[in-house]
């Protein structure tokens, strides 16, 4: 089987092509030397126009076909050279024409014969190589037959008047296409042999168009044939029925069917690729490399065939494979089973692995595919066998199956881990004495716990954010959230009312930081129901105001008693224990209603019905007057206040509650007073940002540093113990002020 | 000089003590232990000032001040609120309605209630009140 059937028929090709040549460069450079000599000389006539145009297309397909073809495969160089064969041709047909005397035209005409001839001959060639072998209904040795017939008929062209009568043309009579040609006896047998030989090419090309399989080799046949068949039947009808039986009536018409034909298979070459891909051609090199082996048995399972890749496979040259048998590759139990498979299924077997015998002793692991060969009575008569190497594929799979243990080892593992954590994660979020529920970037709910259920009240877990928000009053939770994770509101938790309930709750936003980016993935609600918590501040708050009230009309009458005893008995009070028991009474009452206010006051102010009457004060009077009040205790304490009384005058008046104001200063100015034992008291002020800041300072006791945090809370007080002798010493930090 | 002092006062620990102060100041007291009975009283006895205690049951000191208000009988009697409450709203209630002064029992000794009495008798007396 050769590769490539042009190249084997390369030599005939080219002793036809050179031989040619050789003739018309020969005969064609006598013919012009005759011309220089004057021998021959040319008249212009209308008709070679149509000659020159031939010539030129000719020419232009041949290069148009160089440049434009995309490879260069054998086949399409070969191609090319019929386009210039048909130009050497029509410039034989043009020096013809253009003849100024019979005898010059009847030279050229000698001339003719092998150029017209070389067409059919050319094109047959094509026509043989294009196609399969197993289309070619006949071998190399009628080409034997037709070059040697050839030689003859182009011998008696030149050297009789048996093809054309060229000798005796003194009356031929000149036409609008030169001078008229007698044909030669032989002629019509000349063109029979051509009408044959073109009938035998035509009938191998229509016939393997019908028989193609592969749709673009169809393509290709088809416009090879229909080129043909134009210029078939021009040159059938033209130049041998219509000559033979009117020989004056047509002119050379070859310039019009050889350029047609040249035309045909230009467009086939470029546009479908003829020559160039011939799918039969490619498979033997599709086989030879192979990486797989592949081996053809007859019905005896005798082995006929085998690739290249055999050699890889078992170890054996193609060449030694020939006539084993096949048993001899597998091992018995192997080959016992494949020719199980292959009875089972005749038509097509497929193995995935089986072990073969290699010759170097290392056996292969090898994928096997069967298929069966028929003939044309749909026998069986053979088997294609098919062996890929997958040894290393095995290997790869074993190693792959390892992989995938060790990996589905440590997703267990690792699954278990999350299973934990998040069992752990679980529990946390549930024992939480708080409803939790941790919402995603979009306000969808992923986690809450059953707490969040209690606290609302409901039976089902809550659905989405809106949910929550449905039933908090004045509380948008998908709001909230937003404002949160924008930053545009500090967390902090808000009271919110629900159905009956009041509800503190309090949102955070979940962040991960990745490459140092931070991304907000969700938030986290707490709820708290601190209904409970309100209820008890509101009843201890009422309790306050309710037993202030009640404690104060006894007191009441405590102190007006004892006032209106030591006013108007003054006479029954001379005696002077009497009268300090009396009078005890009465201080003792006063104080009470003091403390009693003290207790409303607060109580007030924690229900925040504290009312301050803002007005404009002046801060010396003030002072002043507290300082008057506190003359008494200042005395008994031998303690002496400090202060700059032109600064205080130059304070400008400050926008107070006074009543409140002064009892602030003499909650400060009192304690420093009481807990300071022979010392000064300095009172400063001074004005900035557009406040008026008062400083006390004492050189007293002072507050412990643990204590300082108690300052500002209510009735805390900065003793290690509630349970001294000296209660009245300790430094009551007082509540003082509450967001005002 | 005497007046005859009308105290609405429902506690009687209070009642004791008040009559007593102005019994010391030489003024005649009739005691009312409700509301209601202050209002007839008022309107009976013809008090020259009244003293009216806010927290009262049945009928509260602002009610009673109201009726006594829109009485022709009582409008133009001299009505002083007693009070242990320091609500500013009912100081202004009192006052809009008509009161003279809002007194906390707590804050005075009996003497400075019977004075801040005395000062509003004599200013009354001195704008005599057509009857």
């Amino acid at each position: 089987m050769g590769r490539d059937k042009i190249i084997d028929h390369k030599i005939a090709y080219w002793i036809v092509s050179i031989v040619s040549l050789l003739a018309l460069v020969g005969v064609g450079g006598s013919g012009i030397a005759s011309t220089s000599n004057g021998a021959f000389t040319f008249t212009w006539r209308w008709f070679g126009a149509f000659i020159i145009a031939g010539i030129i297309a000719n020419i232009a397909i041949f290069v148009l076909t160089v440049t434009k073809a995309s490879s260069r495969k054998a086949a399409f160089y070969w191609f090319a050279t019929l386009p210039v064969a048909n130009a050497a041709f029509l410039l034989l047909v043009l020096a013809v024409v253009l003849s100024d005397t019979p005898q010059a035209s009847a030279y050229w005409q000698s001339m003719l014969p092998m150029a017209w001839l070389t067409t059919p001959v050319i094109v047959a060639f094509f026509t043989f190589c294009f196609v399969d072998d197993k289309d070619m209904p006949f071998r190399l040795a009628p080409w034997i037959l037709v070059l040697a017939s050839l030689a003859v008929m182009i011998y008696f062209a030149g050297s009789s008047n048996a093809i054309e009568s060229h000798h005796a043309l003194k009356d031929a009579e000149l036409t609008y296409y030169g001078y008229r040609h007698e044909p030669g006896t032989m002629l019509t047998l000349v063109f029979l042999w051509t009408a044959m030989l073109c009938f035998a090419s035509l009938g191998v090309v229509i016939r393997a168009y019908r028989r193609a399989t592969n749709e673009t080799l169809k393509q290709q046949l088809k416009i090879f044939r229909n080129g043909f068949i134009f210029y078939f039947s021009f040159a059938l009808g033209a130049d041998l029925l219509i000559y033979a039986i009117f020989p004056s009536l047509l002119p050379p018409m070859s310039f019009l069917y050889t350029t047609g034909f040249a035309g045909f298979v230009s467009y086939g070459l470029l546009k479908y690729g003829i020559f160039q891909i011939n799918p039969a051609a490619l498979a033997d090199q599709i086989l030879e490399n192979l990486a797989e082996a592949v081996i053809g048995v007859n019905g005896e399972y005798k082995i006929e065939f085998a690739n290249n890749g055999a050699l890889t496979i078992f170890g054996r040259k193609p060449a030694e494979l020939k006539g084993r048998p096949l048993r001899s590759l597998f091992g018995e139990s192997v080959y016992a089973d494949i020719m199980e498979k292959i009875s089972a299924s005749p038509e097509s077997v497929a193995i995935d692995q089986a072990k073969v015998l290699h010759q170097g002793g290392m056996n292969m692991s090898v994928a096997v595919t069967v298929s069966s060969i028929h003939n044309d009575r749909n026998e069986i008569v053979g088997h294609i066998f098919v062996f890929q190497n997958i040894t290393e594929l095995e290997k790869k799979t074993i190693e792959l199956a390892h992989e995938k243990e060790s990996v589905e080892r440590k997703v267990v593992a690792r699954t278990k881990e999350l299973h934990d954590e998040r069992a752990r994660l679980s529990a946390s979020i549930e024992s939480l004495a708080l409803g939790f529920v941790l919402l995603d970037s979009k306000n969808n709910i992923i986690t809450q716990n059953h707490m969040v259920q209690k606290i609302l009240g409901v039976s089902e877990p809550i659905q989405t954010a809106d949910d929550l928000t449905k039933r908090m009053h004045g509380f948008d939770v998908a709001e909230y959230c937003a404002d949160i994770r924008s930053g545009k509101r500090k967390a902090k938790a808000e009271e919110v009312a629900y159905d009956e309930k009041i509800l503190r709750v309090f949102a955070t936003p979940v962040v991960t930081s990745e490459n140092d980016k931070s991304t907000m993935i969700g938030t986290v609600i707490l709820i708290e129901d601190i209904t409970e918590i309100k209820v008890l501040e509101r009843s201890r708050d009422e309790f306050f105001s309710i037993a202030s009230h009640e404690l104060r009309t006894p007191l009441t009458a405590i102190r007006g008693n004892a006032s209106m005893a030591l006013q108007y008995y003054a006479d029954d009070l001379k005696d002077k224990p009497l009268r300090e028991i009396v009078t005890d009474i009465h201080g003792s009452s006063v104080r009470l209603i003091e403390i009693v206010n003290d207790f409303l006051d607060m109580s007030k102010l924690e229900q925040g019905k504290m009312s301050f009457r803002y007005e404009a004060c002046a801060l010396d009077k003030l002072i002043e007057s507290v300082l008057y009040e506190l003359k008494g205790t200042m005395n008994e304490s031998r303690v002496h206040v400090e202060y700059d009384g032109a600064t205080l005058g130059a304070l400008p008046k400050v926008w107070a509650d006074p009543a409140r104001l002064k009892q602030v200063i003499y909650n400060l100015v009192g304690n420093a007073v009481k807990y300071t034992e022979d010392g000064t008291i300095k009172l400063t002020t001074s004005v900035k940002d557009g406040k008026v800041h008062v400083s006390v300072a004492d050189t007293g006791r002072g507050i412990p540093l643990e204590m300082r945090k108690f300052l500002f809370r209510k009735f805390q007080q900065a003793g290690n113990s509630l349970l001294t002798r000296d209660t009245t010493r300790v430094p009551v930090l007082g509540y003082i002020s509450q967001n005002s | 000089m005497a007046a005859k002092v009308l105290l609405v006062e429902d506690d009687q620990l209070i009642q004791r003590m008040y009559q007593k102060i102005f019994m010391f100041e030489g003024h005649d007291v009739v005691i009312a232990s409700d509301g209601e009975d202050g209002l007839r009283k008022a309107q009976a006895e013809g008090p020259t000032i009244i003293l009216l205690d806010i927290m009262m049951p049945k009928m509260n000191g602002i009610e009673v001040l109201s009726h006594l208000k829109a009485d022709p009988v009582t409008k133009n009697i001299p009505v002083i609120m007693l009070s242990n409450l320091a609500g500013d709203r009912d100081v202004e209630t009192a006052l809009s309605k008509g009161a003279v002064k809002y007194i906390i029992k707590s804050e005075y000794d009996p003497k400075e209630v019977a004075d801040m009495v005395n000062e509003v008798i004599a200013g009354y007396t001195r704008d005599a009140i057509p009857s």
